[in-house]
């Protein structure tokens, strides 16, 4: 998180200096408001990044407080943090903060004094954990640790870009299975749990999956603080921020010990964790992966099918979202995990009579998720009618979407086995975000700032970074009064730790080209932490495209050009470029030499079965990889685009990179046709100039 | 060469004719075109493209847009691409053996 602009809104004037020394401390500037009224005047000052709201403001709950903050910003950057005691912090007051979009809640001692070292270790804590959540993860995280406290399990929460890969965050659960305390816990790696007792395979197994960024889970004899050993059953995993950086790896950790003998019963809780961890992290991803895109999308109907398209495969393997209105049931989106369930539910009747004893009736009556069992599964999707073959035998949970006191729709999430009640309350969870997603979506239909905030959702918030290259991006929305465009790019790990980077370009312009554009660069994200190669991320994208039939998307297509970047010996890198519809990135060696690296394959999001070909290159320190949109080609119209981008990068050998990107991206602009264009120059550094850069 | 666009029937058919540049402007314009011939569902389509000189992607999609409707109503769509700036864009897209493609419409 940045520093800047605080407010700490709090009657208590002890506790908010408190606050404020804390804040102080971390580079904000901080302003004390006591009521309502100063605090919605100064909530709109530039550079507020960080709110801190007490329980009650004067005699107003902090909620209502919440809802008139977003209905007067709602496109506020600011992250609200909602701080009181334990007394003030009910369960309830709690759920409801954070469903109104609060990013955590901190538990404050009861006497409170600027002065006092107690406050400020837990403010200190407190703030740390707000930094490791920020923004979008914010909420999820909260998710994940109530997941995990209510079952008991212990677990804590690594910061790997810190040396050493310390905890900086662990749970009740966690210090009463250990015996440590908080203070012999935090900032220390891992490791010291094992004292001598643990066995190097275990070691190397964890070490391992760290280094490549990936889940593990493995049993370990742990010593307690008294000495005793325990047998640990660790889950690790790491936590993506919405950059699919890593920056948090959280570790579940169960005390086994006896239970190697009841071997079955081990089992079962160890599958059981698993379960619990892996559903937890992986609806954590998927809530972080569905904020932004869930924020960015333009209209109601994009938001809902863009929530359809979310749930599946992440939460079920069918996903209806439904309203009830002037007595019928209507199915506004629908996603299924298999093109057999996609057609079964395509099937379904659009609209039906809302009988009295229709599941989706009863759940947008309801304020909680109704669970469904096989033969309410089929009420709920069909009514009295029949469903198709495909979607027999599923069930799962109808969920209000709840935004600002209504229900505004029904979240269906159906799957093959039962749906635990972990499942719920998480569901529960997203279903108000996604509500409050939707029905914001409502509300900025007609402001064209919604526009300009897709346009940033198609591009990456910060400068683009790659292992072993420097990177210069340039991009720009051509033509006066459309400044939407519907070019994207993005770099992110794959699934075994290589690197991908995509630029691709939308058909056709206007918000609904930029929409398209969000959620291409989403799902190409997505699909790299599951596979490998770039054509397989290509793939799934053209299937996501293809499933994604709704009217935000008929008659567009996306063109892609995906590299993917992995070291090869010493100081090499070896570029796989997969081309998509795409134009060809240009390469450049170090010695001037030019020429255009891949083989034509079929654009995304028309046949069913891409021509996708992908063509590897080795590139040396100083060489050079240019990627680059048709805005630039076409603006040089001449009867070979391709050739004339390289004679253009060949002009520029002894330009800097971000020279030659300015000059690509000048020579777009003097075209006459003003396109989208966007640029994404690479060169290769030499492995001895970054040793010494990395230090 | 300037834009302009012909809808005109033959015996069995509908030929429509594209000069020009199919570029943002004038591709809304096409695809208009190819929308209002689609509903005269038992007439096939001729979609004449050898006079464009240039097509951008917006061109692209609404000629694919085109070919997606027809193929879900069960129509009859096929494209003379001519020798120049479509078939390059075509072939850019990775799409000259996916489309119903005719030499002379």
């Amino acid at each position: 998180m940045t520093a800047g602009g605080a407010l700490v809104a709090d009657g208590d004037r002890d506790r908010a200096e408190a606050v404020r020394a804390e804040l102080t401390r971390h580079g904000h500037i901080v302003r004390i408001v006591a009521d309502r009224e100063t605090l919605l005047e100064h909530v709109n000052d530039e550079d507020v990044r960080l709110l801190i709201l007490a329980p009650t403001l004067g005699d107003e709950p902090v909620g209502t407080v919440l809802e008139a903050l977003r209905s007067l910003r709602p496109t506020s950057p600011a992250v609200v943090v909602v701080a009181g005691t334990a007394e003030e912090l009910t369960d309830e007051v709690t759920r409801s903060v954070v469903q109104l979009g609060a990013s955590d809640v901190w538990e404050l001692p009861h006497t409170v004094s600027a002065t006092d070292v107690r406050v400020r270790l837990v403010l200190a804590e407190f703030y740390a954990r707000l930094q490791a959540e920020h923004v979008r993860v914010g909420g999820e995280f909260a998710i994940l640790r109530r997941a995990l406290d209510l079952t008991g399990t212990g677990f804590v929460l690594t910061d790997p870009s810190l040396e050493d890969n310390p905890i900086v965050y662990a749970n009740e659960a966690f210090f009463s299975m250990t015996g440590y305390r908080a203070d012999e816990v935090l900032g220390r790696n891992c490791r010291f749990l094992q004292r001598d007792v643990a066995d190097p395979e275990s070691i190397a197994a964890i070490r391992d999956a760290v280094r490549e960024q990936r889940p593990v889970a493995v049993t370990v004899r742990n010593a307690r603080a008294d000495g005793t050993v325990f047998d640990n059953e660790v889950h690790i995993a790491p936590v993506r921020d919405e950059h699919g950086q890593v920056v948090r790896y959280v570790g579940v950790q169960i005390d086994v010990t006896g239970q190697r003998e009841g071997r079955a019963d081990r089992l079962a809780l160890a599958e059981g964790s698993r379960r619990l961890a892996e559903a937890a992290l992986r609806r954590t991803r998927f809530l972080s992966d569905a904020s932004p895109r869930l924020d960015a999308t333009l209209d109601r109907r994009a938001a809902l099918d863009a929530l359809a398209l979310l749930a599946v495969p992440a939460l079920g393997t069918a996903c209806v979202v439904l309203s009830v209105q002037d007595g019928v049931v209507r199915r506004d989106s629908s996603a299924g995990a298999t093109p057999a369930i996609q057609a079964a539910l395509d099937a379904l009747p659009e609209v039906r009579t809302a009988e009295e004893d229709d599941p989706i009736v009863l759940a947008a009556r309801s304020q909680d998720p109704i669970p469904l069992d096989v033969a309410r599964a089929s009420a709920a999707l069909s009514g009295s009618g029949a469903a198709g073959r495909a979607l027999v035998g599923l069930q799962g949970f109808a969920i209000p979407l709840p935004a600002r006191g209504r229900t505004i729709g029904v979240l269906v999430v159906l799957g093959s086995g039962p749906l635990g009640g972990e499942d719920a309350a998480l569901a529960q969870d997203l279903a108000s975000r996604a509500g409050l997603a939707v029905d914001n979506a409502r509300l900025y239909e007609e402001q064209r700032q919604v526009a300009e905030q897709l346009q940033r959702e198609t591009l990456p918030e910060r400068p683009l970074r790659l292992p072993r290259a420097t990177v210069a991006t340039r991009y720009r929305a051509g033509g006066a009064g459309m400044r939407v465009g519907g070019d994207f790019f993005d770099a992110f790990p794959t699934e075994d730790g290589a690197t991908l980077l995509a630029i691709g370009d939308v058909t056709g312009k206007g918000a609904s080209a930029a929409a398209l554009a969000t959620i291409a660069r989403s799902t190409l994200r997505t699909a790299g932490m599951y596979e490998i190669s770039a054509a397989a991320v290509l793939r799934t994208l053209n299937l996501t495209l293809l499933r994604h039939r709704a009217e935000t998307t008929r008659g567009r297509f996306v063109t892609v050009a995906a590299v993917r970047l992995e070291e090869s010996g010493a100081d090499r890198v070896r570029a796989t470029v997969c081309l998509a519809g795409h134009p060809a990135p240009v390469v450049q060696r170090a010695d001037g030499h030019v020429e255009p690296v891949g083989q034509g394959g079929t654009l995304l999001g028309f046949a069913p079965e891409p021509r996708l070909r992908e063509v590897s290159v080795e590139l040396a320190p100083q060489d050079r990889l240019v990627l680059f949109t048709d805005g630039l080609s076409e603006a040089l119209e001449s009867v070979d685009p391709q050739a004339s981008v390289g004679a253009l990068v060949a002009e520029h050998r002894e330009s800097s990179l971000d020279d030659l990107a300015d000059h690509l991206l000048s020579r777009a602009a003097r075209g006459r046709r003003v396109d989208d264009v966007a640029i994404c120059a690479m060169e290769v550094t030499p492995t001895r100039e970054r040793a010494l850069h990395s230090v | 060469m300037d834009w302009s666009l012909q809808t005109a029937p033959t015996d069995d058919s509908l030929r429509i004719t594209a000069t020009g540049e199919l570029d943002l402007v004038t591709a809304p314009l096409l695809a208009r075109a190819l929308r209002e011939a689609a509903v005269e569902a038992d007439r096939a389509i001729l979609l004449d493209l050898t006079g464009v000189t240039f097509m951008d992607s917006s061109g692209l999609a609404a000629v694919l847009e085109a070919v997606q409707r027809s193929r879900e109503s069960a129509g009859t769509l096929r494209i003379s691409p001519g020798n120049g700036a479509v078939v390059r864009v075509l072939e850019l897209a990775g799409l000259l053996d996916g489309l119903p493609l005719v030499e002379r419409a």
